[in-house]
């Protein structure tokens, strides 16, 4: 059984237009090579110290 | 593809040739983020959008870079209505690589027709306006807001769950039904389309059948387009499949439906339209013809009206013509009796009787009728003698029809006189009236019964009414016997010597 209640909270706004640029800008465009990168990063950091 | 430590072009080596860093981690990456492109597309061919999406970005969490897959990500997303999120996804696309990038056409395209731009955005901005009336508990207001937003934007997808979700709220299953489907020939795949489909389900008892109507041209379509549309090339050693243009269906398809569209177009006017006007142009026809054929009656009838009438007056011009005839007649005959009357009058019988004969009795009135008889019984032998000397005059001159009118005349004044009924019987014969001339030598059999008068009838009756060729002389010799009797009437100018003499 369905709760209307609960099922509208899931129900999110849509950006329009105007909100383009700001969620360009925003937007976590993060991927597995940039986490692998700064692991290494932060690896070398380490070696260093 | 770049080395990820130094950025250096990478080759089939498992170490960067610039700074020997081992890239064979990278490469499995990217590798993964290709697999999941190809899968992304894959859904996305069979419109399977919530799956393509999950998948593309997938891809795009190994490897940002992946272009393919973010143009792909922001095409399902425009499919889905959700413009604002396809125009993200193609502008970093773009920013990642400004040239011979497709997303800058796409973004092109869009920028190009701002009325559509601009109705997209107005759409989403009234689904946030809905979404906030739905949570206040305005779902009517909704209710009517979202039909019209579907009528401008019928992708925007989560407008369809929204509204479904108030059907389902207000218990109107077979509306939400009707809406999860249109929802589902966008996206097939979607959760939220898939659930609330299921509660429908379960509310009305009944299943819903999501599989599209099959038709024969539709399978054939479905297998041209991947021929036009899917292009597949080799990218380190991997298969990448890319869409050339994201369309739902083919120009050969469009022209296909095109023709479909006019056959039937003309089938219907075929069948439909031009059985109709063929019924309407008979049927006026009849129409006519029956109002031709009452017109036709009804002056055939008039027609013959008129003929009667025609006939009518022609008969009482007729009537009126005799009328006036015998009113002539009549006149005639009341002068004829004036004059008979002063002749009369003057002891000239002679000339009364000859304008006696002119004189028609029936026409008379009563008066007039006594005056007639009181001057007919007093000229009456005169006139009978007058009569049979017209008729001995005629006789002997021949004319036999004269003949047979004047003494047929005396004979009806005086029946009894032989000389009279003598001359007309033998009248009769010469002129061919054999019959006639029988019945009066008959006449003559039987007023002088027993005389000489009546065996010389007798002989005439016996040889029906003709002559005898060696009594023609013996005739001759009567008649002008006769004629010399008569001669002999007329200087004795008396009757009974007349009668006297044929006798002897």
């Amino acid at each position: 059984m369905i709760n209307y209640e609960e099922e509208l909270k899931k129900f999110k706004p849509c950006l329009d237009v105007d909100e383009v640029e700001s969620a360009i800008y925003t937007r976590d465009i993060t991927d597995i090579v940039d986490v692998l990168k700064e692991m290494l990063k932060t690896e070398g950091q380490k070696k260093k110290e | 593809m770049n080395c990820m430590n130094c950025g250096a072009l990478l080759n089939d080596s498992p170490y960067c040739p610039s700074c020997g860093f081992d890239v064979e981690v990278q490469k499995k990456i990217w590798h993964l983020s290709n697999l999941y492109y190809n899968q992304g597309l894959e859904k996305a061919e069979i419109r399977d959008l919530s799956g393509a999406i999950d998948l593309l970005k997938r891809s795009l969490k190994f490897n940002k870079l992946n272009i393919q897959a973010r143009n792909l990500l922001g095409l399902v997303y425009f499919e889905t209505g959700e413009a604002v999120a396809a125009l993200s996804e193609w502008v970093i696309s773009k920013n990642i690589m400004p040239e011979g990038n497709i997303a800058s056409d796409y973004i092109d395209r869009l920028q190009a027709n701002a009325n559509k731009l601009d109705v997209i955005n107005q759409t989403i901005k009234k689904y946030n306006e809905c979404l906030s009336c739905c949570r206040k508990g305005s779902e009517d207001v909704a209710v009517i807001q979202l039909k019209k937003i579907l009528v401008q934007n019928p992708k925007l997808i989560k407008a369809y769950h929204l509204l479904a979700l108030i059907y389902l709220k207000n218990e109107s299953y077979e509306k939400a039904r009707k809406i999860l489907k249109k929802a589902a020939r966008i996206d097939r795949t979607n959760s939220t389309t898939l659930r609330f489909l299921k509660e429908v389900d379960e509310q009305t008892g009944t299943t819903t059948s999501l599989e599209p109507r099959r038709w024969g041209f539709a399978t054939r379509e479905k297998e041209e387009q991947p021929r036009g549309q899917s292009v597949a090339y080799m990218a380190d050693n991997e298969v990448i499949i890319q869409p050339p243009t994201f369309r739902e269906s083919s120009m050969a398809a469009t022209l296909l439906n095109l023709g479909v569209g006019f056959l039937v177009g003309a089938c219907l006017v075929w069948f439909l339209m031009v059985p109709a006007n063929t019924q309407r142009i008979n049927r006026e026809a009849n129409e006519k013809v029956t109002e031709y054929s009452n017109t036709m009656a009804s002056q055939a009838a008039e027609l013959t009206r008129m003929e009667e009438q025609i006939a009518e007056s022609e008969e009482t011009v007729s009537s009126a013509q005799d009328q006036i005839a015998q009113a002539q007649e009549q006149v005639t005959s009341y002068e004829n009796l004036i004059k008979a009357y002063n002749s009369y009058q003057s002891g000239e019988y002679t000339a009364a009787a000859n304008v006696m004969q002119n004189i028609d009795a029936d026409l008379l009135g009563v008066d007039a009728r006594e005056i007639y008889d009181t001057i007919y019984s007093n000229i009456q032998s005169t006139m009978r003698r007058t009569l049979k000397s017209q008729g001995e005059q005629a006789f002997y001159q021949k004319n036999y029809d004269e003949a047979i009118s004047a003494l047929t005349q005396a004979m009806e004044i005086d029946d009894t006189d032989y000389e009279t009924l003598n001359l007309l019987a033998h009248s009769y014969r010469l002129n061919g009236n054999y019959d006639q001339a029988v019945e009066i030598f008959q006449k003559i059999v039987d007023t002088f019964p027993g005389t000489r008068r009546a065996t010389d009838a007798q002989r005439y009756i016996d040889n029906g009414g003709h002559g005898f060729d060696d009594l023609e002389n013996d005739s001759s010799a009567d008649t002008s016997g006769a004629g010399q009797n008569s001669g002999n009437s007329r200087t004795s100018s008396g009757e009974e010597t007349t009668e006297d003499t044929v006798e002897q």
